[in-house]
């Protein structure tokens, strides 16, 4: 499991990990049934609080990519194709806000974006 | 305890050796008459060890260190007690050793001197520990002095009003040497509470 | 259960109070203590030893009243380094370790060697002839190896270079591996607390003016840079503090309470902690 933390990047660093290792268990670099590491462990390899990688955790299991066994630890859930979806849209949202500032930087309004997802999108197919 | 010890002989030996030896040395090859002179030589004879090693403990900041450790009250007081017992016992009868030793024609003083100088240095050392672990070691000099000078004192009413000096008073030699053990252990006993409750 | 518990603790000196010191550290965490020299961060680690009688409050150390005569037991569990190390000029680290060894019940010699070894400290040399980095590497040699449980450091890190300085932080890092292992670190170099601390605990002056979740506060707090005329379009209630110069203004800001097209810089530890103390906000 590869996660790496940027101290210049302003999103927390629960986000970091949390999405990091989302993202993984998305694209299955991290199969179901994997065991995680300690709360302990990480924040200690990663050199940041245990409150973190903890909190990093519970945002995990609350959004049910992962579950802990007390006493053992926790380990990626098996996946859930509804839970799948929803977090692919939620990076395509991401994304999308991402793109909308910039178009407000250079004028682009919305009928103009449209159309240039449109292009996009018949572009690829 | 043993840590306590181990602490005085084997990292403070160089300040509390040369002390131990020179308190011999006056006593054996170099005899004075001690027991015959007024008692604060032989009184301070048989501190100086403590002082040095008091000195000592101050420039290392041991107080300030000891606290950090698991080391009782009890032993850290206990050790300075067992040093001065220790030390006190043999002394008087060193010095009347000397001088039968030497050949300069001293007249050594006769062997009950020796027990109720034991019971005064126990006396003395009594309350010069029990002042120092409640007044702490950089007031030593405070009352150091004050207290030689009460002995001292003590020595002189003894001259003017029986016309001997204190550690010749015909007192009988074994209630006045269990009075001074007791009273030194109490003092032990008030030093550990005073130690332990101190604000120095 | 809390590896310290501090309740309204007072001191009062000639000129200085240390006034009302109020904190927990749970079990298993990191606190890093900040202040300026003279805040009075080493006479609170001497209260937290009861090295020093305490004028009020109460102190629980591993939940062992630290007036109590249970106290010289859990002092078992405890491992001090004061400032400068402290430890008695003419000592050698093996004459240490034999002292130690008296001492406490868990001394670990074998593992006593081996920090004297990965430390690169001479056995017979005398306390007097190490150079100040020496002498703190000895002292943390002493206190990590009887097992404890809670290490109080007062400025264990400071008058080392930046390498040994890593290597110590490396090794406290790895002492709360362990779940119920704490450290309480004091120092003034904040950039050392900032890598392992999980609270910080700002002491200004005698006051605790913050006591956080390091990473909550680097969170919710940020520094924007901006033209004074901008400071207006600023909520007042999400402004911490303010820092005019020459050619703008540096705002200390809750992240969450500003307008989203401010950017925030990233913000260290330090900064927060420096407008705090100019501004003796309580957080």
């Amino acid at each position: 499991m590869n996660i790496i933390i940027s101290n210049a990047n302003n999103k927390p660093i629960y986000e970091q990990i949390f999405t990091q290792i989302r993202d993984q268990i998305l694209s299955g670099d991290l199969p179901p049934g994997q065991a995680l590491p300690s709360i302990r462990a990480l924040a200690k390899d990663l050199r940041v609080s245990v409150i973190t990688t903890k909190r990093a955790y519970e945002e995990l299991e609350k959004a049910g990519y992962v579950y802990t066994v007390p006493a053992k630890g926790s380990y990626v859930a098996e996946k859930n194709t509804q839970l799948v979806r929803e977090a692919y849209l939620t990076r395509i949202e991401e994304h999308l806000q991402q793109i909308l500032p910039l178009a407000d930087s250079c004028g682009l309004g919305e009928e103009e974006l449209v159309e240039m997802l449109r292009l996009l999108y018949h572009d690829k197919r | 305890m043993k840590a306590m010890l181990y602490k005085t002989f084997d990292i403070n030996v160089g300040s509390t050796l040369p002390s131990f030896i020179i308190a011999i040395l006056f006593c054996y090859p170099l005899p004075m008459p001690w027991l015959d002179m007024t008692c604060v030589f032989f009184l301070i004879l048989s501190t100086l060890p403590l002082c040095f090693l008091f000195h000592r403990e101050r420039r290392d900041r041991w107080y300030e260190l000891a606290p950090t450790f698991p080391f009782s009250p009890k032993a850290i007081v206990g050790e300075k007690y067992l040093l001065s017992f220790l030390f006190i016992l043999p002394l008087p009868f060193l010095m009347c050793l000397g001088l039968h030793l030497d050949f300069v024609g001293a007249v050594p003083p006769p062997f009950p001197v020796a027990f109720r100088a034991v019971a005064t240095m126990l006396v003395f050392s009594a309350c010069f520990l029990f002042l120092t672990f409640w007044l702490g070691p950089k007031r030593m000099l405070l009352f150091y002095l004050p207290l030689l000078a009460l002995f001292f004192a003590l020595d002189l009413l003894c001259l003017y009003e029986k016309g001997c000096l204190l550690v010749y008073l015909p007192l009988p030699i074994l209630p006045s040497l269990v009075v001074a053990v007791v009273f030194f252990l109490l003092s032990y006993r008030a030093a550990v509470g005073r130690y332990h409750h101190r604000t120095w | 259960m809390n590896a310290i518990e501090c309740l309204d603790l007072t001191k009062t000196y000639r000129g200085f109070t240390l006034d009302h010191i109020t904190f927990s550290l749970p079990a298993g965490c990191i606190l890093g203590l900040v202040g300026e020299n003279g805040a009075g961060k080493s006479t609170t680690l001497n209260l937290l030893m009861n090295a020093i009688s305490r004028d009020g409050g109460t102190v629980r150390l591993l939940g062992t009243d630290n007036q109590s005569p249970e106290f010289l037991q859990t002092k078992q569990d405890i491992g001090v380094v004061l400032d400068e190390a402290c430890l008695p000029d003419a000592i050698t680290p093996t004459e240490l370790g034999r002292i130690m060894s008296m001492t406490y019940t868990r001394w670990d010699q074998p593992l006593y060697e081996s920090y004297l070894k990965r430390f690169g400290l001479p056995r017979a040399k005398r306390f007097r002839s190490l150079s100040r980095g020496m002498r703190m590497k000895l002292a943390i040699a002493a206190a990590l190896s009887h097992h404890a449980r809670l290490l109080l450091l007062d400025e264990a890190t400071s008058g080392l270079d930046p390498m040994v300085r890593e290597e110590v932080l490396d090794v406290f890092n790895e002492f709360t591996r362990e779940e119920d292992h704490s450290i309480l670190l004091s120092s003034h170099i904040i950039s050392d607390l900032e890598k392992i601390c999980d609270y910080i605990a700002f002491l200004h002056q005698g006051k605790l003016i913050l006591f956080a979740e390091k990473d909550r506060l680097l969170e919710e707090y940020a520094i924007v840079k901006l033209p004074p005329q901008q400071l207006a379009e600023l909520d007042p209630a999400a402004v911490m503090g303010v820092k005019e110069g020459r050619y703008g203004a540096e705002v200390l800001v809750k992240r969450a309470q500003i307008p989203a097209h401010f950017s925030t810089e990233h913000t260290r530890l330090e900064d927060i902690i420096l407008f705090l103390a100019r501004q003796k906000t309580r957080v």
